[in-house]
């Protein structure tokens, strides 16, 4: 998923980091794993290798979606923008 | 059996230890080195979600119906993807303005307005009431379990543990979460504790579960292959009918907003926050976290099922029974730590958060509207503030507990759980909406919170009191005996889970309200600049968009400031914004509005937006309505001029790209030109050398016989007579292409203008023994034309036809067709043909098939130039069908109608 630092040069694109669209799209497949159509699909029962395959989809899906979110955020840039110091924090 | 004191002793070495952690916290905070400003600290303090719930609940849920217990945890790491949008929002919000609570934030987003900071309060005390009785009443009955105990014996107020639990917790939350008022709410040392108990109860859950699978089992295979010979527990592993899914997707995206919109949440997640950036790495810690602590939630109530066939344990206590019943003592009391450590944590920052809203949004306001209290001039309030704080504690805690034993006992703890996720979702339109609305206003909040509240009570919780025997029975069929307003089939809709009826319900008339009310009133000018500060949170400076433009003394605002927060912080407070703008605060006598600004957002902290605002206005002079009128024009002007600029910049760069186009042009017709002028030049030097050298050859040699010089005054005589020809043609194709020529339309017979032109030809064909043939229909339909021209046309094209045929052998051919919108003259000769290659220049000026250089040119190189240019501007066309040693066909198309000269200007240049 590398590309060149500077794929784009609009006058007014997004954040370069790319890191809100690339979150928006790993929050769709959520929606897509764990709503119903392909929920009914794994969730109809049945056995894979001793294990219910409700519980094996449910959970391997989970944990990949969190390693795509591991990955998204890892291996983005750092944030372009923090806050910047508007006034020394109160104690 | 484990002795009591045992397990108090226990519990209450953890709840030192905690506390320790605590002091700890915030003794480095004090020393300005913070243990929490991490963001694996930060992700785990959001693991606060985890409750008891959690850590029993989902267990008694999976052993009833399987993989839905699940939702609960989805639906946060679903908003987990969208935190780095949100999230991060609501933390620079917050930042920006000093907010403190849901209330704060709501209350703010709308003008900061009291009442609406009010209502928010109301709903998340009411809604927050059962989740902590569902604490309570965990700890209890685990507590029992230990001991060995019948679980939901509840006798006197004295022999009952929830209400010893109630208490200790009370004072713990107290003593955590209110020992000083603070401007910034942050409670460091409480978040390092949240922190530890998650660690705490991740690892009692996890410990448990290992010991389930591998040690009670042998391994997953082997757990889940004993429970499929049971038929029911089987069943446990599908997700179940349609009715199933749809209770699936609420629970979902329930679970999803109120990630965001729980008190405790929003405590741990915005107002704790320490670092914008920790929110990157919880978006995935977090989610980590949830799957490993659910991992073995269905194998445990699967394992507890098999051991307690019949009902005998409750499935919420299976997390204890399975170690208690293989004599794993130590293990059960680790366990119980572990589901002590998730309720406390959520108590605890629960309540700290309720007590902040109770106390800025609900008491404060109410009492500094009481004249006669005298509150503004009392000069110590913060400890005022704290007694109110504490005193909400106890308040909140003791409903809690009187919930656990009025109503508690009849329901299981998820159930109890989903009544307040469900009141908690209320805030969510409100909330969300603000953030990326700035068309929602006050009145449409209070719209939308108030229904969703109030339908909320009527579909979930009064029916709750009903079932427990607080109100009567009957009250379930529906008040008055009507049908249609029984309160878990509203409307007559059933079927479906009494949480997901009463979310369908309570959404429709909560966003519904919001959006409407909204959409038909108007914001006030401070709703405005609040829907504008929060929604455009991420865009530029907002320093220029504040409320107040009056000023104030300067010892009036310290004298307020040090009312709330202590003549100490409020010194330090006034030192560093006086080294961060360069003045001395003490020496000044007015307040400008940005110091007056500061006090207000230095106040809001202690005390809440809506309450601080209360607070300013009474001592600064109210900017007057023009005032306020002119901040808001100065910002729409300067949003107005930057988007014209915009609009500008785009039209200049369409206008540059056009003129670079028009410039390519200029420089090809430029070229064109000069190219032009060099032919000409060219052509007309040929037979002028040849007049000329002719002439001198004449004058030099009187003496030459006369047949000669009459050959040689021919010559001189063809050539200049090809001169003119030329001279005249380049004239007139200058003519025509200039526009200048002038047109003669007269309607003609396109017929006749063939035979004059054949006529004119004829001599030509003769001199060169070739045949002419006209192929001309009976019927030809007339056209409007310059005759003339069309008939030069005629003749260029059979002259050319002449020039290219070989003598004596030659056949011409000129065919007319009639078409519908015009007519086509067809010239065709059986000459050489023209390369296809050539075909396509041949209309160019000067151009000529064949070698310049060895085959002398027969004409001017003009002559279907002219052609090509008069049709143009007549409104027809010119081609040319060849093919070598076939022969050339030259077609022209000519409209019915000749264009008039005015359209043909328009007409791209030839």
């Amino acid at each position: 998923m590398a590309r060149p630092p500077h794929a784009h040069r609009g006058l007014r694109m997004a954040s370069p980091s790319g890191l809100t669209e690339r979150l928006g799209a790993a929050f769709l497949l959520g929606l897509v794993l764990f709503m119903p159509p392909l929920l009914a699909v794994f969730g109809q029962g049945g056995w894979l290798a001793g294990i219910p395959v409700a519980f094996l989809y449910l959970f391997g899906a989970w944990i990949a979606l969190t390693l795509v979110l591991a990955l998204i955020i890892e291996r983005a840039p750092p944030d372009p923008a923090p806050l910047p110091p508007d006034e020394p924090a109160e104690r | 059996m484990l002795q009591g004191w045992i397990v108090v002793g226990v519990s209450f070495l953890y709840l030192s230890l905690l506390f320790a952690i605590a002091y700890w916290g915030d003794r480095r905070a004090d020393q300005g080195r913070s243990v929490i400003a991490t963001p694996y600290i930060y992700a785990l303090s959001i693991a606060v979600y985890c409750t008891s719930w959690t850590f029993y609940g989902s267990v008694g849920r999976a052993s009833s119906s399987g993989p839905h217990f699940l939702p609960i945890y989805l639906g946060p790491t679903l908003m987990a993807c969208l935190w780095w949008i949100v999230l991060r929002k609501m933390v620079r919000i917050s930042k920006r303005n000093r907010i403190t609570s849901i209330a704060d934030f709501i209350s703010s987003r709308y003008g900061k307005s009291t009442l609406l900071g009010g209502l928010v309060t109301v709903i998340a005390v009411v809604g927050i009431m059962p989740y902590i009785s569902l604490q309570l009443k965990a700890v209890s009955t685990t507590f029992n379990v230990l001991l060995g105990a019948a679980p939901g014996q509840a006798g006197s107020l004295f022999t009952d543990t929830s209400f010893y639990v109630a208490l200790s917790l009370a004072a713990f939350s107290i003593l955590f979460g209110t020992r000083h008022i603070d401007a910034s709410e942050h409670h460091e040392g409480m978040v390092a504790a949240i922190a530890f108990e998650s660690v705490v109860k991740l690892i009692a859950f996890v410990a448990v579960g290992l010991f389930v699978v591998w040690g009670v089992h042998d391994g997953f295979g082997d757990l889940f292959g004993k429970a499929a010979l049971d038929p029911k527990i089987a069943k446990l592993f599908t997700i179940g009918s349609v009715a199933d899914h749809g209770n699936w997707v609420v629970i979902t995206l329930l679970s999803m907003v109120v990630i965001v919109c729980l008190p405790r949440q929003f405590q741990v997640a915005v107002v704790e926050n320490v670092d914008e950036t920790h929110i990157r790495k919880a978006v995935w810690l977090f989610p980590l976290y949830l799957v490993v602590i659910n991992l073995f939630v269905l194998p445990i109530a699967v394992a507890g099922l098999m051991r307690f066939p019949g009902g005998t344990v409750h499935p919420d206590t299976f997390v204890l029974a399975l170690p208690m019943a293989h004599q794993f003592e130590a293990l059960a009391l680790f366990a119980f730590i572990g589901g002590l450590s998730a309720a406390t944590g959520m108590i605890i920052v629960e309540t700290v958060a309720l007590s902040t809203m109770v106390c800025n949004d609900l008491v404060m306001p109410v009492l500094l509207r009481l004249r006669w209290l005298k509150l503004h001039e009392r000069s110590d309030l913060s400890r005022l503030l704290l007694a109110i704080r504490r005193g909400t504690i106890v308040l909140v805690v003791y409903l809690g507990y009187l919930y656990v034993r009025l109503i508690g006992e009849s329901f299981a703890l998820v159930t109890i759980g989903l009544v307040s996720f469900a009141a908690a979702a209320q805030f969510a339109p409100a909330m969300l909406g603000g953030m990326f609305w700035k068309g929602a206003t006050q009145k449409g909040a209070f719209a939308g919170l108030t229904a969703g509240f109030l339908i909320w009570m009527y579909t979930l919780l009064l029916p709750s009191f009903a079932r427990s025997g607080w109100l009567p029975g009957s009250f379930l069929d529906g008040p008055f005996g009507i049908g249609l307003l029984e309160p878990y089939a509203l409307f007559g809709l059933k079927g479906l889970d009494h949480v997901t009826h009463s979310l369908i319900w309570s959404m429709i008339g909560n966003l519904g309200a919001y959006v409407m009310v909204s959409l038909l009133t108007q914001q006030s000018a401070i709703e405005r600049i609040q829907a504008a500060l929060f929604v455009d949170a991420f865009r530029g400076d907002q320093r220029g968009a504040r409320f107040w433009r009056g000023s104030a003394t300067v010892a009036d605002l310290t004298a307020l400031v040090v009312g709330f927060v202590g003549a100490e912080r409020a010194e330090r407070a006034f030192a560093r914004y006086g080294r961060a703008r360069g003045v001395d605060v003490a020496s000044l006598r007015e307040a400008d509005a940005d110091l007056v600004n500061f006090v207000e957002r230095l106040l809001a902290g202690a005390i809440g937006a809506a309450s601080a605002r209360v607070m300013v206005a009474s001592v600064a002079r109210l900017s007057t309505w023009r005032e306020v009128m002119e901040i808001l024009d100065e910002a729409s002007q300067v949003i107005a001029y930057s988007q014209q600029l915009e609009t500008k910049s785009r039209e200049l760069e369409i206008a540059t790209e056009d003129l670079r186009d028009a410039n390519e042009r200029l420089k090809e017709l430029d070229r064109l030109k000069d190219e032009f002028i060099s032919t000409v030049t060219h052509e007309l030097r040929t037979p002028l050398t040849s007049i000329r050298s002719f002439s001198e050859i004449l004058r030099d040699n009187p003496e030459i016989d006369p047949e000669q010089r009459q050959q040689f005054l021919m010559i001189i005589v063809r050539e200049s007579e090809r001169l003119t020809r030329l001279i005249n043609q380049v004239l007139d194709l200058a003519k025509i292409e200039s526009g200048n020529a002038q047109w003669d339309i007269v309607t003609v017979d396109p017929r006749d203008v063939i035979r004059d032109a054949a006529a004119a030809t004829g001599q030509l064909f003769k001199d060169k023994a070739m045949i002419l043939r006209l192929d001309l229909p009976d019927e030809a339909p007339v056209v409007r034309t310059d005759r003339d021209r069309l008939m030069q046309v005629v003749i260029n094209l059979l002259s050319n036809a002449v020039k290219f045929c070989e003598a004596g052998r030659g056949e011409v051919t000129v065919r007319l067709l009639a078409l519908r919108d015009g007519v086509e003259v067809c010239v065709g000769d059986n000459g050489p043909g023209i390369p296809l290659a050539a075909q396509s220049k041949i209309f160019e000026k000067f151009q000529q098939v064949g070698d310049t250089m060895t085959a002398k040119p027969e004409g001017t190189g003009l002559g279907l130039a002219i052609c090509r240019s008069i049709l143009n501007r007549l409104g027809g066309s010119i081609r040319v069908e060849s093919a070598p040693g076939r022969g050339a066909t030259f077609c022209f198309f000519h409209p019915l109608e000749a264009q008039t000269a005015e359209a043909a200007e328009a007409r791209p240049g030839v």
